[in-house]
């Protein structure tokens, strides 16, 4: 994957784009939860691993919701809310 | 004529709150008041004479065979006009009645043919009917005739004989009354009054050839080509539409051997709870394809994609796919392949497609075409009612008093739904379009759009805020609703209230002028009934999940939810594509739409499948294509879908699928993803399945085999033994077992099984001891998840904007004739209408580029180039082109981009910035045109061979 | 002082040269005046000097004679309102045709114009309906249906919109009262369609003209704006706060567009075509609303009820036939034009008196009465008094009034393919025993005529079945009322079809 690193930081970004209205203490966990619930582990996989990497592109909320990952405390009961397709 | 004689009862059903006890030849009935003396001798079963009259219409008393006497009311009024009242006696049959039926039969049958082929075939009426009003002889002699005239023989699939003609009117008012196009009329008066597509002939009129005319006609007069090639048929069988969401109930008619039978027509069955009765162009005669000769039938191998197919076993074939896809997982990991479910598949095909690749292959890999038009509408209505579905029935729009359509083009893409918006409007409800492109139903013979919000492609989402601004800041929103039905109300409406959001403020954004925009929230909020109907011109955006969350804002703060009339409906694109998602078709899902997280979920499935599920979602369809130019994804699955033409980005697609070891398509025909396929698999048709469709109002409805399997197994039955040789035995006696299944392990289904769905003809889910006969409107008193969520739609622009070098907004869409990416429509005769796709363009654009009709152009955007004709129509707002995407030679995603819904990674096929320029002017393009066609088609033959 | 000369605008006049002989007056210096016609159209044109007697007619006048006619020295018919044709009738109806110009709307109110809708205005719709029914008006079209209940239907059918309609489709053989009233008294009408939206609560109306007939349509228009400028038509009819208005449309050609559900789908831009029934029009009328929809004379009649009260009209008449009758002579006849009296009058007094017998001299045949439509009521039945149930009962119509005279050269089966020829070019197709039947018919009715003797009978036994086929099986009055004038034709002159007494 690591040809089209440009797929998991633009999917990243729109989220934020459409997410990051929220206030700041909302947003990251927000963003962090719809990665859990859609996105495949390969692919939360590589955007910490440009996280790590201290990818400068990164939008800062896009890394804040990585943290979440790092942290490995996703809310489970955010995910079975029936809030998503 | 039907084969299957349904019964007729000469005038529409009528509902009334009082009723009429009458007596007609001693038998007394009771009817609803209002009902004709017609209907309720045929209810009585008394049999009346009638040609002119049929249920399907309304009473127009033209033959005056159904005449009668009526106590107290003098002469022999017809019955079909006569209206039941209390106390009314009726004698069907009298002196002066039977000399009447006599009198206008003989003189029917002074005008015609003696030898007339419909009677003999049994297709027309007249000769049958002579001989129950007791004509023998007809005294006229030789006098003025039709009888010489020449049959108009223009339309593909059916011809027109006025020498049989009667001039009852059927088709006329079938074609105004049902289909609502009113490209029939009379012509001349007297005896010399004939039937008349307008002054022309059938194919270059109006006529969209439905069928309904044809199927109205009582005698040869209108008949289809079919009828007189093979006969009349000799079964039937009730099955379901394969092409658009609508669904619609037919009767296939075949004829022939058993195993070898021929569909003589397609019927539309009064009785579909879909379409009652009507029929679109495509369903009704576009079923060819399952004939032609493009159909693969073998199995076929190859190892690399630069080889030749070499035709296989099935078990070799099965073997191939097993091992191969056993091979990657054992060399590059569980995750390494994949599958990709079709819509255009039955829900036990879809449901064990899922099983394979969460069962046998491990992991949640499972996509489905869905993901290219309505992810968007699952995620957005279940977020914000709880169910990923349409809250209506179709009956609903009977019921409503303004419409607001976004994004949907129902009378070419969903024609018979469009058809019913149509009676709705000529009742009298008023429609707000919201559409880049003047539609039809913007205007049209008997349609006229209170407002048309000529949105600019990809500012949905400000339109919709805008709408909802002016309802809140107005005072015009239902706060009783919002407060006992719905969450974060307060939140929502300090949010929309927002000066950014008014229609002043969006104006330059949306390209709508504020008054419009204004006026148009005004008719919505404040109609009694409003319900909000929506197609991909909504989700096949950036911002489709939130548009779709928006629209079902503006339903929650105005109430229209939760009961006739009202609700917010999305105009699913394809035959099951509600179904596939019902069926845990999305990565994240199991069936019933439970995220693959929730263990009591997975423990249902794992318990019974005997296999540990991932907890964790799968690989969307993109993101299986840049795993697999990333090198992690090694196989896949493709079951009747062709990613190369229908998906964005037609060069990453590609790259993808070459990038992969083991590419397995299942299809009808060798389409464009099979030439990067290693093993192809062939498909069955509709007319060969066997299982059930789900429409796009939740209407589970059978699909029956017309004929056995044309490649001597059911795709469901493929599919279980590629998943028993890849090591996890999987087995059904019978599709209904696999429903069975599903219903054991999906609450929504609980009460659906073959059984009950044949006989009771069709259930809307969620059919469950609450609902036990199904749910035609949802969320009535509650909303599924509870309250209603009222969710802040924030506008994002799109990062797809117009340049100086791409000044040009290019959109996409479905024509009547052609369905989709055209692999079945293209090999019909509908293409005599839509032969080849078309750039539409308008004229200040046009003319700004020395762009004229007939011109090939260049449609360039900064992902890709391709060439079409030019067609300049006033349908376009300046500076917005549009094209169908039908037929591969138009590569229309060679030019779409990548980007996606943020929530769904639904493709914004919707918005592209384009340049159109001239490539070759119009009389060289013709030439050329006919010189590429008569190559394309001996590249074809090539290719069969 | 300037003579004052009136020269009928009429175009029965217009067409005998009344327009050359007004400019000539003109050009003598004479102010003219333009009537409508009196209705004595064999006198046409009738020029009229205004003398301190009144006015004195001079007969069949030409260019030519304008001076003579100035000087005294042509002769005259003395006082026309003294003429005997005129003295002996009842006009209530065409009280004012010929007497005033048309759009005058000061002369219009000097002759009892506007008394009527002024009544109404102060009466309930309802008082105002009662009014109609005590009349006994019945529609003047030719299917005398009682104007009173049609109104009160459209009065109490639910809707917020309604409409009025006047059918001025005048395509009957031998009729031109429509034309006439249209033409010398056009305000009439519109006071009596104003009266009818009141008190049906209609607030547009629509005047169907044929297109044939051009001078009426101008006549109209005319007097439509001269009542718009008046606020008789408008947002307030004569400051009521009531608003109706008025449309004239102009037909096709179609006979079939005079029957009222055929107009009605002419109105709306369709193919005329006859709908069937029910719905009724007053139900489910105009654009599927509630309508009115009555006979030019019906409605101009309506003024004159509202003004005089229902009981002055109903005391004319005789049995359920009540008022006056607008007849018109046509045909083969001494003395054609217009004649009004009470119902009750026999037709010999008509055709004799009045008509003065055949215009060729020779003995009347038959007369054909109430259009193309009616049957032949031969010379031996001049006795019959004309009311619709007395003529009805010897199996004629009345219809719209006209009466056609044949004298005895009249060759009956010709006369009878004619009807059923006329059915055929005009049916308008949608039922069976008129679109094929009438085509049947001629082919039969020739096959009697020259056809072998030995298949007569079995002809005519076919034409009979024929004729009970239409009357009973057919849609509307077209196809039904055909076998009336071929029935009629064959009792009454077998001979004509090759049989005997």
């Amino acid at each position: 994957m690591n040809q089209t690193p440009s797929a998991v930081i633009r999917m990243g970004h729109d989220l934020v784009r459409n997410l990051g209205h929220l206030p700041r203490d909302v947003a990251p966990t927000e963003i962090a939860t719809h990665i859990a619930k859609f996105w495949e582990p390969r692919m939360r996989h590589e955007l910490m691993a440009h996280v790590r990497l201290g990818d400068t592109d990164l939008h800062p909320l896009l890394v804040a919701a990585a943290e979440h990952f790092v942290d490995g405390d996703i809310d489970r009961n955010g995910v079975h809310k029936p809030s998503g397709g | 004529m039907t084969l299957v004689a349904e019964p007729d009862y000469g005038t529409p059903a009528v509902t009334s709150p009082s009723s009429a006890t009458v007596t007609i030849d001693g038998r007394s009935i009771t009817v609803p008041a209002g009902t004709s003396v017609l209907r309720a001798a045929s209810e009585a079963g008394v049999d009346v004479p009638r040609l002119c009259a049929t249920d399907s219409l309304k009473a127009f008393g033209s033959c005056r065979l159904c005449v009668v006497e009526i106590e107290g009311v003098k002469g022999t009024p017809a019955s079909c006009t006569s209206l039941c009242t209390d106390g009314m006696v009726v004698h069907t049959r009298s002196e002066a009645v039977d000399q009447v039926r006599h009198g206008v039969m003989e003189l029917y049958l002074s005008d015609h043919r003696a030898d007339c082929p419909g009677c003999a075939r049994g297709n027309c009426e007249i000769q049958a009917l002579a001989v129950q009003v007791g004509v023998g002889e007809v005294r006229y002699g030789l006098g003025a005739s039709h009888l010489d005239q020449t049959p108009d023989e223009s339309n593909p699939y059916f011809a027109y004989d006025p020498a049989a003609c009667i001039v009852c009117s059927r088709c006329v008012r079938a074609c105004g009354e049902i289909q609502g196009t009113f490209a029939l009329t009379v012509d001349g008066r007297g005896f010399a009054s004939r039937i008349t597509p307008g002054g022309t002939d059938f194919l270059s009129s109006e006529c969209v050839s439905c069928g309904a005319c044809v199927q109205a006609c009582p005698t040869d007069a209108l008949t289809e080509k079919r009828v007189v090639e093979l006969g009349m048929p000799t079964r039937a069988v009730d099955t379901t539409c394969a092409y658009c969401g609508v669904g619609c109930s037919f009767r296939a008619e075949v004829t022939g051997p058993a195993d070898d039978p021929s569909v003589v027509r397609m019927m539309p069955a009064k009785a579909g709870g879909a379409n009652e009765g009507h029929s679109c162009v495509k369903g009704r005669f576009a079923f060819g394809y399952a004939a032609h000769a493009d159909r693969q039938l073998r199995p076929m191998v190859r190892d690399t994609i630069d080889d030749p197919w070499r035709v296989v076993s099935w078990e070799e074939a099965i073997g191939r796919v097993a091992s191969g896809f056993s091979a990657i997982q054992a060399e590059h990991g569980v995750g390494s392949i994949g599958g990709i479910s079709s819509s255009r598949c039955t829900n036990e095909e879809v449901y064990v497609v899922q099983k394979m690749v969460r069962a046998a292959f491990g992991n949640n890999n499972v996509d489905t075409c869905a993901r290219v038009c309505h992810s968007p509408t699952g995620y957005g209505l279940n977020h914000a009612f709880g169910t990923s579905a349409g809250t209506q029935d179709f009956a609903s729009v009977d019921r409503c008093d303004v419409l607001l359509l976004i994004g949907a083009n129902p009378t070419d893409a969903h024609p018979v739904f469009g058809s019913r918006m149509k009676r709705a409007l000529r009742r009298g409800a008023k429609i707000i379009v919201a559409d880049p492109r003047r539609i039809d139903l913007v205007r049209s013979p008997h349609v006229e759009a209170t407002h048309h919000l000529p949105v600019r492609p990809g500012t949905n989402v400000a339109l919709v805020n805008a709408l909802a601004h002016v309802i809140v800041t107005e005072g015009l929103h239902d706060a009783q609703f919002i407060a006992q039905r719905c969450e974060n109300g307060e939140d929502y409406l300090a949010f929309i209230a927002a000066p950014e959001h008014s229609p002043e403020a969006t104006e330059a954004v949306t390209g709508i002028p504020a008054a419009d925009l204004r006026a148009a929230a005004r008719l919505y909020a404040t109609a009694p009934n409003a319900a909000i109907y929506y197609g991909l011109g909504v989700t096949e955006h950036s911002q489709g999940s939130t548009m779709v969350m928006g629209m079902a804002n503006l339903a929650m703060i105005t109430g229209n939810l939760g009961r006739e009339g009202v609700g917010v409906n999305p105009l699913r694109g394809q035959n099951n594509v509600q179904g596939s998602c019902d069926m845990g078709s999305f990565p994240h899902e199991l069936p019933g739409y439970r995220h693959v997280s929730r263990a009591d979920v997975r423990n249902i499935y794992e318990s019974l499948w005997g296999v540990s599920i991932q907890p964790t979602p799968g690989l969307r369809i993109p993101n299986m294509f840049d795993a697999a130019i990333g090198g992690s994804f090694k196989g896949l699955f493709v079951h009747g879908e062709d990613i190369a033409q229908s998906d964005p980005n037609t060069a990453h697609v590609e790259a993808a699928l070459r990038a992969m070891d083991l590419v397995v398509v299942q299809d009808l025909f060798l389409n464009e993803t099979a030439r990067f396929a290693h093993v192809f698999l062939p498909g069955t048709s509709f007319l060969e399945k066997d299982g059930t469709f789900t429409n796009a109002e939740r209407r589970i409805n059978r699909v029956r085999p017309v004929m056995p399997s044309r490649v001597g197994r059911d795709e469901w039955q493929i599919v279980c033994e590629i998943a028993t040789a890849m090591g996890y035995p999987m087995g059904y006696a019978a599709p209904s077992q696999i429903m069975d299944e599903i219903a054991a392990t999906t609450p929504t289904f609980a009460g659906v099984s073959f059984a009950r769905l044949d006989a009771e003809g069709s259930m809307q889910w969620p059919v469950n001891d609450a609902a036990p006969h199904g749910t035609p409107t949802m969320h009535i008193g509650e909303f599924v998840r509870g309250k209603g969520a009222l969710t802040p739609t924030v506008y994002v622009p799109t990062t797809e904007r117009t340049s100086r070098r791409y000044p040009l907004l290019l959109t996409t869409g479905r024509i009547l004739s052609q369905y989709n990416v055209g692999a079945q429509t293209r090999r019909t005769a509908n293409s005599t209408w839509h032969p080849r796709d078309v750039l539409e363009i308008h004229p200040s654009d046009a003319e700004l580029r020395g762009i004229t009709t007939g011109d090939v152009v260049e449609l360039a955007s900064r992902i890709g180039a391709t060439s079409l004709t030019a067609q300049v129509s006033e349908r376009m707002q300046p500076g917005v082109v549009y094209t169908t995407f039908h037929h591969p030679v138009t590569g229309a995603n060679v030019v779409t981009t990548e980007n996606s819904d943020w929530a769904t990674n639904c493709p914004e096929y919707k918005v592209t910035a384009v340049q159109v320029s001239v490539r070759t002017h119009a009389a060289r393009a013709a030439y050329d045109q006919a010189r590429d066609d008569s190559e394309a088609g001996a590249r074809e033959e090539v290719s069969v061979r | 002082m300037r003579p004052v000369v009136w020269v009928p605008a009429d175009a029965a006049a217009v067409a005998a040269g009344a327009d050359e002989v007004a400019a000539a007056f003109a050009a003598a210096g004479a102010t003219v005046r333009r009537n409508g016609s009196r209705g004595m159209l064999w006198l046409e044109p009738l020029v009229e000097i205004e003398t301190p007697a009144g006015r004195i007619g001079y007969a069949a006048c030409t260019p030519e004679e304008v001076a003579a006619v100035l000087e005294g020295s042509r002769e005259s018919i003395g006082l026309v309102e003294a003429h005997p044709w005129l003295t002996y009738q009842d006009r209530v109806t065409f009280a004012r045709v010929g007497r005033i110009e048309p759009a005058d709307l000061t002369a219009y109110q000097l002759h009892g114009g506007l008394l009527g809708l002024r009544r109404a205005l102060t009466l309930d719709p309802a008082a105002v309906v009662a009014e109609v029914t005590a009349s006994g008006l019945r529609g003047r079209g030719g299917a005398g249906f009682p104007t009173g209940v049609k109104w009160e239907t459209v009065r109490t059918a639910a809707g917020e919109v309604k409409f009025v309609c006047a059918n001025a489709d005048e395509g009957d053989s031998g009729t031109f009262a429509d034309r006439m009233l249209i033409e010398g008294d056009p305000l009439s009408l519109i006071e009596g369609m104003t009266i009818a939206a009141y008190a049906v609560g209609a607030h547009e109306g629509f005047v169907y003209v044929r297109s044939e007939y051009p001078h009426a349509i101008a006549a109209l228009r005319r007097a439509i704006a001269v009542a718009t400028d008046a606020g008789i038509l408008g947002a307030s009819v004569l400051g009521s706060g009531f608003a109706f208005t008025l449309e004239v449309r102009v037909g096709a050609g179609a006979y079939i567009c005079g029957e009222e559900t055929s107009m009605l789908d002419s109105l709306e831009g369709k193919r005329g075509e006859v709908r069937a029934k029910p719905p009724i029009p007053a139900l489910q009328g105009l654009f599927g609303a509630p309508t009115i929809v009555n006979n030019v004379l019906s409605l101009a009649t309506v003024p004159m009820i509202l003004a005089d009260g229902g009981a002055a009209y109903a005391a004319r008449g005789i049995g359920r036939s009540r008022g006056t009758q607008v007849f018109q002579l046509a045909g083969n006849i001494a003395r054609g034009g217009v004649v009004e009296v009470p119902f009750g009058v026999p037709l010999r007094t008509l055709v004799e008196d009045w008509g003065g017998g055949t215009r060729s001299g020779r003995p009347v045949k038959a007369l054909q009465v109430g259009g193309p439509l009616g049957a032949y009521v031969p010379a031996t039945q001049l006795d019959l008094v004309a009311g619709y149930e007395e003529l009805a009962a010897a199996g004629a119509m009345l219809g719209h009034g006209g009466i056609v005279v044949f004298d005895d050269t009249m060759d009956a089966a010709a006369m009878a393919r004619f009807a059923m020829e006329f059915c055929a070019k005009e049916s308008c197709g949608k039922c069976t025993p008129c679109r094929i039947g009438s085509t049947r018919g001629v082919e039969v009715i020739d096959r009697i005529r020259v056809g072998p003797p030995e298949s007569r009978a079995a002809e005519v036994e076919l034409l009979q079945d024929l004729c009970l086929t239409m009357e009973r099986g057919s849609l509307c009055a077209m196809g039904g009322l055909t076998p009336l004038p071929v029935r009629s034709a064959l009792t009454h002159f077998p001979e004509d079809f090759g049989g005997s007494r």
